[in-house]
């Protein structure tokens, strides 16, 4: 599917995203950890992200999630632009959320609940950033 | 005023159904199957187009391939005016909402007889296999998937169900061939219904030696992506009783949408209270109790989303829904017959149209028309659609009324 040209990560964040996910990708670069956000009066965490709490309606602030989470759930995809199987889709529990992501291990070596450490990468085609779970 | 509530003028009643069994339509618009479908369902209630005050549709599907079913083309095509026209979109409940619209229009007072149709025709898109062109298109028009799920290539509900039903077995220690029970019982549901895609028996082995489309889902426990039309007649019950139309009355209507866009991140995946709690509120709206159901069309375009709904729903502890499938009590002679229809998985999925699939079967068991797969003195029965990963719920009841 590639055709030579770099990734422009802005078009598709552009046609998929909205500000705060777009907050959410500046955020992957800068800290090269998973981001969510958490209501400076209340203490909600919220992931998606979300610009405002919608308790108290207040904006929210950044948090940095650990390095660290574990497998919540984790599945391969038969018809998938660029991560089809055998690459594994999973939900990984990070910090009081539940982020997705991909793992590169055969999905027959997982478990769940199974600790992983937290890697975040461009993607080829699209140079969005994802999550990319590493089995301890 | 309130459209469901004790000050509404009138009672809504459904007295019309049409749908072309459920399948493949190559080279059918779906403006055209719908229309064949509403030609159907006025032949049902003797009525005729020019009866219709109201239209209401639904955008025409996922990938947007094919024309819009637009309401006032359809009033064009059928050459009437009307006081009444809307398009209704919110995913796979769609349908079910276009019927709530006109069925408010009419509580209201404002019309007495409207059309509901909906059609889905883009079987051949997967056939054919979509182009990754098309499948960045499908991500873009349905937004559906959002900027965290979209940028894994996830272009497809199925592997969003199989998390979730990774996380449901491994919770409650369910085996495959537990969850297989289903797709079985809903097939043999399916055998004697003439609308349905999938009519052949199977049994645990063939459910268990289907290709495993996206761990723990087998082929056979997902609902083939279908090609399919229905239409239905819905009318106040002062109508009704001029026509001498028997019928199913809406009596209760219930709604609850998670905020989740699609998969609800960062919640339990193998609960979903707000099915419950829309299923609490259509119960609470007729007067009526989950024992006073006597026929059910669920939805479950997978095994085990059914029988998570089923628990959702509260007709089931949690766990516990697949042992009660196993147990005889959700077939057509059980307890509680849960999609005599053959259900999403073998009755077929045509998502645009199901739910009206779904309160077509209601209306002819409760009119006693459904022969060998009739549920015996079906009074009473309940529609729930679902919209995104289940984190949107509609409840319908229906009560007979002649």
């Amino acid at each position: 599917m590639s055709d030579g040209t770099p990734p422009n990560a802005s078009k598709h964040l552009r046609r998929l995203g909205d500000p705060t996910a777009r907050e959410y990708q500046r955020r992957l670069a800068a800290t090269g950890r998973p981001a969510a956000t958490r209501c400076a009066t209340c203490g909600a965490l919220h992931f998606p992200p979300l610009a405002r709490c919608p308790e108290c309606g207040t904006e929210t602030e950044w948090l940095v999630l650990p390095a660290r989470g574990s497998l919540h759930a984790f599945t391969t995809q038969e018809t998938a632009l660029r991560f089809r199987a055998p690459t594994v889709l999973a939900l990984a529990e990070i910090g009081g959320v539940v982020i997705p992501g991909i793992v590169e291990e055969a999905i027959s070596e997982l478990r769940i609940d199974e600790q992983v450490e937290i890697e975040v990468r461009p993607e080829p085609e699209t140079g969005m950033l994802i999550l990319v779970f590493i089995p301890l | 005023m309130g459209a469901f509530g004790p000050e509404r003028l009138q009672r809504a009643v459904v007295v019309g159904f049409g749908a072309p069994p459920v399948g493949r339509y190559p080279g059918s618009s779906p403006t055209d199957l719908a229309l064949d479908a509403l030609a159907d369902a006025l032949a049902t209630g003797s009525l005729r187009p020019a009866d219709l005050e109201g239209v209401f549709t639904v955008p025409e599907g996922y990938a947007r391939t094919q024309p819009p079913i637009r309401p006032q083309r359809i009033a064009e095509r059928l050459g009437i005016p009307t006081r009444s026209l809307a398009e209704v979109e919110c995913g796979g409940a769609s349908a079910l909402l276009a019927l709530k619209a006109a069925c408010q229009e009419i509580e209201l007072g404002r019309l007495e007889v409207a059309a509901v149709l909906a059609a889905q025709v883009e079987r051949t898109l997967l056939d054919d296999g979509a182009d990754a062109g098309a499948l960045d298109r499908i991500v873009e028009l349905n937004a559906m998937y959002g900027p965290y799920l979209a940028p894994l290539g996830v272009v497809a509900a199925l592997p969003c169900y199989a998390l979730a039903a990774q996380r449901y077995m491994y919770d409650h220690g369910l085996e495959s061939e537990v969850i297989a029970e289903l797709p079985v019982l809903l097939r043999a549901n399916a055998r004697a219904n003439p609308r349905a895609e999938l009519r052949d028996p199977i049994s645990v082995a063939d459910v268990l030696g289907s290709r495993v489309v996206s761990p723990p889902i087998h082929k056979l426990e997902a609902a083939p992506w279908s090609d399919g039309a229905a239409a239905l007649v819905v009318c106040s019950a002062e109508f009704a009783r001029r026509r001498g139309l028997d019928g199913a009355a809406l009596t209760g209507w219930g709604e609850r949408h998670d905020d989740a866009n699609f998969i609800p991140l960062g919640k339990d995946l193998t609960r979903y209270p707000w099915i419950g709690a829309a299923t609490d509120e259509a119960l609470s709206n007729a007067g009526r109790t989950r024992d006073n159901l006597d026929v059910l069309e669920v939805y479950g375009a997978f095994a085990h989303a059914e029988l998570m709904t089923y628990e959702a729903m509260g007709l089931f502890e949690p766990g516990r829904a697949a042992a009660s499938v196993i147990a005889g009590d959700t077939a057509t002679d059980g307890a509680l017959p849960i999609n005599p229809s053959g259900g999403r998985l073998s009755l077929g999925h045509p998502p645009q149209a199901t739910p009206l699939l779904m309160v077509g079967e209601i209306l002819e068991q409760l009119r006693g028309e459904c022969e060998e797969r009739q549920v015996a003195n079906a009074e009473i029965g309940l529609v729930q659609a679902e919209h995104g990963m289940m984190n949107g719920a509609t409840v319908a009841i229906l009560e007979r009324v002649s």
